[in-house]
């Protein structure tokens, strides 16, 4: 959708003309635009030079446009912006006239645009699926949404062991910013583990005993787009563990077929190495430096 | 009219059969009950000048949500809630009773009965199963409820306020488990969840021409009102210097942040913009210490503080110029850093009481965990034609952290992408490959030995890396009636310290230098959606997807006494593969009337551990292939009883559902069956099969 950008040399003797003019051929906008969040909004950049949100504050001066009555081939006709049919960012640059700050403060550089993706590619400001319209979305849900192009993540969040994303308890949106963000992978936090700790606040800390890799990465023990794995673990419980602790005694034993038929199944199944290392995301214990208690 | 709202209400009724009460995918995060539901609702209405928006879902349910918008011309309230359940198990069982806030006891005189026998391993092992024969049902699982609020406004000229809050509640249990002798005495309890997290957050904003500032602070805090987790030891009645009649464990101790960022924005000559943030957040933690043990024979150590004085402060920082000085040319030079500081007190403490049993006497000293990271980067996408964008990144990541056996290392790597647009029309062609270099800057060995290590361990996530990662993409649109997409995805992360002997095969027995820790690992995924509109009644969907990933890990058994002959080495290979299709078909035999929808979906995930070893345990045996197998399918039609307002609706679900997982699946109560050393709570997954019939009425008003 990046052809037949407005006729700017045309455009530039358009004027404001009001969104009544819009009114008599565009009505089915009218009936959606009722309930539209833009609808009756003020803002103080409004290029109409009104406060109040009109249809040329983001399709631009509708005179020639008017003035052609639908005739497409007069070259007023195309002097109104489509922001479907514009480039990515010169589409974008239009919403991002009021919607600079909060959410979309990093769009520009975020992975989305430099991959030329629109804001109309997933909001549709006139026709909306999500329920009630609020977010504008091109689909009856967030998390849809984003599945459509990441085709990949449709399949991993299917994993058994998963975020409740397909029940909808939470959407992508919860942990990314599809505007950008100054974290990675366009991520609500500074770090992978920041972002986790928003709503696994337990896990935070600070604790009088830490477990380094925990505190530095969440990602180093889980997949939080979904796994084979209980609790999204990158993989089972002992081997997961013993990735790192080949250290004397328990922690290199090699735990095969004949030992979930003996004592040490204690150690295999279930939790694993966790059946006693309970605190494994770290202690306050006094006595829990190993992570016992 | 007394109500003259726009909306749409979906009320019914759902009946539905298990075979097998099992939450696992079924209702894991669902709540699945028989009777009356209102589906959802939208209202949208103007009161006072203002629009507003209600919603929801679910609404008689547990997993319910519902959000409440409002808007005036310059500024907006909104408030949710949402119910998210998180069902773990129906049928664990548990012989303890809860007598407070995780305060879990046997009776005294089981305990003191099998402590009685405990020089008999038949007469303890007897007590114990007649314990667990009483044993009652206690399902596993929590809630969550979130509630949000926001307020935002444009409260004068280039002035934007935006005030967030959240209380988020999360209540119920699931299996915990405590070591009461080491390895000779675990036994697995509820943990009693009842936690609190709240948050609220200010944004000041000033837009004016080409710059945005945006100041912004906030509050968090996390209140846990279970401390503690007791539990009574099943074979010893009374505290002894060799046994404790109790175990405590101290469960996640409150805390508090205060965080406040500083962006800004500035737009600058050629297309150009410049962004920075930089926050930081303190985090403290001063939950009062418990005391060593809760065994009252033992001695009384005194603690060096009442709390941790626990301190962590993050730093972060991000720098981006964005440039797009012509149509065929876009730049991003960007730098981001992020700091954890640890600021924690340092305590000595004289002992440590190891599961409220064992007193090790000597100093032991907490240590301060802390890193920090830094990426700089350049990203480069050129358009030479229009169809055509070529684009490269070039990025290099440098981590310090302390007390590891690594403190630094560095990645340099490199990423190029290609994205046509062919003159087919509706074709798009995507191709990425990056490919990153990660090296430590010293040799770990001397930190591994103090750890009673294997100094040619090399941990995978600060270890040396070279990884590749490639992905390719297609999007074919012929016409606006099909659509078709495929993806291939390709990851390897190889750990190679090239001054060991390098990745492949097990070891030679005589080579005692060969690399263990994780060796390698590779992901592959491949998958294809395709949808097309057969007619202007049916609608075809459907897609397929394979992902398989390799870890390739190696480990060496070593007794007391640190060994390192490689006789004793093994290595575990895994492999976890995953098949996903679904397809759907949509008919609409007369439109705007009759509508009908089929759905289908299969997800199986096998796994397979190969394990081998030579010296210690030369017959190295396999563990069991595991495999969670469900099949679901869903017919659904609407039929408009008055057009444009009223339809009703019938819907039936079908799930089937399979298990074989040696981990999860065939856990017993007492094990083993001689000597016992653990008490589960049999928190196992069944198969089970499910149907879901609902009825629905849709009013559109």
């Amino acid at each position: 959708a990046q052809s037949s950008p407005p006729d700017q040399t045309a455009a530039a003797h358009a004027t404001y003309v009001g969104m009544q003019a819009c009114q008599d051929c565009h009505e089915d906008q009218f009936k959606s635009w009722e309930h539209n969040p833009h609808h009756g909004s003020q803002i103080d950049s409004n290029p109409t030079g009104k406060k109040e949100v009109e249809c040329e504050s983001c399709h631009g001066p509708g005179s020639l446009h008017v003035e052609a009555g639908g005739d497409k081939d007069n070259p007023g006709f195309h002097t109104i912006r489509n922001l479907k049919t514009m480039k990515a960012d010169a589409s974008s640059e239009v919403c991002a006239t009021c919607h600079r700050t909060a959410e979309q403060f990093h769009w520009k550089s975020s992975t989305h645009a430099r991959n030329r993706v629109a804001c109309v590619d997933c909001h549709a400001v006139h026709s909306p699926k999500d329920p009630g319209g609020q977010l504008l979305l091109q689909a009856t849900g967030t998390s849809e949404l984003c599945l459509r192009c990441h085709t990949d993540k449709r399949s991993q969040v299917a994993h058994v062991s998963h975020m409740p994303v397909p029940e909808g308890g939470i959407t992508c949106a919860d942990c990314h910013n599809p505007h950008g963000s100054p974290g990675p992978h366009m991520i609500r936090g500074a770090s992978n583990n920041e972002l986790c700790e928003s709503c696994h606040m337990d896990k935070r800390g600070p604790f009088l005993w830490e477990h380094p890799p925990v505190r530095e990465d969440c990602l180093n023990c889980h997949e939080p787009h979904g796994s084979n794995n209980d609790k999204m673990l990158v993989t089972k419980r002992p081997f997961l563990c013993q990735r790192c602790h080949i250290a004397t005694r328990h922690p290199s034993t090699l735990y095969d077929l004949p030992d979930l038929t003996a004592s040490n199944r204690t150690r295999i199944v279930d939790r694993g190495c966790v059946n006693c290392h309970t605190q494994i995301h770290g202690s306050n214990h006094p006595s829990g430096e190993t992570l016992l208690r | 009219p007394v109500f003259a709202a726009d909306g749409e209400v979906t009320i019914g009724s759902q009946w539905y059969n298990q075979t097998t009460r099992e939450p696992k995918w079924f209702d894991e995060y669902r709540d699945i009950t028989n009777g009356p539901m209102i589906e959802s609702f939208v209202i949208l209405d103007k009161i006072d000048g203002g629009r507003y928006s209600l919603t929801g879902t679910n609404v008689l349910k547990h997993d319910q949500s519902e959000a409440l918008m409002y808007r005036r011309p310059r500024f907006t309230v909104g408030v949710s809630y949402k119910e998210i359940p998180h069902n773990l198990s129906w049928n664990t069982k548990t012989p303890y009773a809860r007598i407070g806030p995780g305060v879990y006891v046997l009776p005294d005189a089981v305990q003191r009965r099998i402590q009685s026998d405990s020089a008999s391993t038949p007469a303890r092992t007897a007590d114990l199963q007649s314990l667990l024969a009483g044993a009652r049902t206690e399902p596993m699982g929590f809630r969550t409820d979130v509630t949000r609020a926001l307020l935002k406004g444009r409260i004068g000229n280039g002035l934007q306020l935006d005030i967030r809050g959240s209380r988020r509640m999360r209540q119920g249990d699931k299996t915990y488990s405590i070591t009461l002798g080491g390895f000779s005495n675990v036994v697995e309890i509820p943990e009693d969840i009842n936690q609190q997290i709240v948050t609220g957050e200010a944004k000041l904003s000033y837009v004016k021409r080409r710059c945005v500032i945006e100041v912004s602070g906030g509050l968090e805090g996390f209140i846990n009102e279970v401390d503690a987790l007791i539990v009574d030891n099943p074979r010893i009645a009374s505290d002894s210097t060799i046994g404790s009649s109790r175990g405590r464990l101290d469960l996640y101790p409150d805390n508090r942040t205060v965080r406040g960022a500083l962006r800004a924005g500035l737009e600058l000559p050629h297309h150009s913009v410049f962004n920075a943030y930089a926050g930081i957040s303190e985090t403290k933690q001063d939950d009062r210490f418990l005391p060593y043990t809760i065994n009252s024979a033992l001695p009384v150590f005194a603690l060096p503080s009442p709390d941790a004085h626990a301190k962590a402060v993050t730093v972060t920082q991000d720098y981006r110029l964005h440039s797009s000085p012509s149509r065929f040319l876009n730049t991003t030079l960007r730098f981001r850093r992020s700091d954890y500081e640890n600021k924690t007190a340092f305590h000595t403490f004289p002992a440590e009481i190891l599961y409220d049993q064992s007193v090790v006497v000597g100093d032991i000293e907490n240590e301060r965990f802390e890193y920090a990271r830094s990426t700089s980067g350049v990203d480069l996408d050129l358009t030479p034609v229009s169809r055509l964008v070529l684009g490269g990144t070039a990025e290099y990541i440098w981590r310090t952290r302390s007390i590891r056996e690594v403190t630094k290392d560095k990645e340099l790597a490199f990423e190029g992408h290609v994205n046509y647009h062919p003159s087919i029309s509706g074709l798009v062609l995507e191709g990425r490959y990056r490919h990153g270099d990660r090296r430590l800057n010293h040799t770990p060995i001397e930190e591994l030995a103090d750890e009673r290590e294997q100094p040619n361990l090399r941990r995978f996530d600060v270890g040396d890396r070279n990884q590749d990662w490639g992905r390719a993409r297609l999007g074919f649109q012929p016409n606006g009636r099909s659509d078709i997409s495929a993806y291939y995805e390709y990851i390897r992360n190889k750990y190679e310290d090239q001054r060991l002997d390098g990745i492949g095969a097990i070891a030679s027995p005589t080579d005692t230098i060969g690399q263990l820790g994780l060796l390698d690992e590779t992901r592959r995924n491949v998958g294809a959606n395709v949808s097309y509109e057969l007619t202007k009644q049916i609608t075809l969907r459907g897609g397929v997807g394979y992902s398989k990933l390799y870890t390739n890990q190696r480990s060496r058994t070593s007794p007391a006494t640190m060994t390192q002959v490689a006789d004793s080495t093994w290595q575990a290979r895994i492999v976890d593969r995953f098949v996903f299709g679904n397809a759907a078909v949509e008919w609409r035999p007369k439109a705007d009337r009759l509508s009908f929808g089929a759905t289908w979906e299969l997800e199986r995930t096998p796994t397979s551990y190969d394990l081998s070893s030579i010296g210690l345990r030369p017959r190295a045996q396999d563990l069991p292939s595991t495999e969670y197998r469900r099949m679901g399918a869903g017919v659904e039609g609407w039929y408009q009883l008055e057009k444009g307002t009223t339809s009703l609706g019938l819907r039936w679900n079908w799930e089937e559902f399979h298990v074989q997982d040696f981990q999860a699946s065939v856990i017993p109560l007492l094990y083993p069956a001689v000597n016992p050393t653990i008490l589960f709570m049999a928190d196992n997954f069944r198969d089970y099969r499910a149907h879901i019939l609902s009825v629905m009425l849709r009013r559109t008003f």
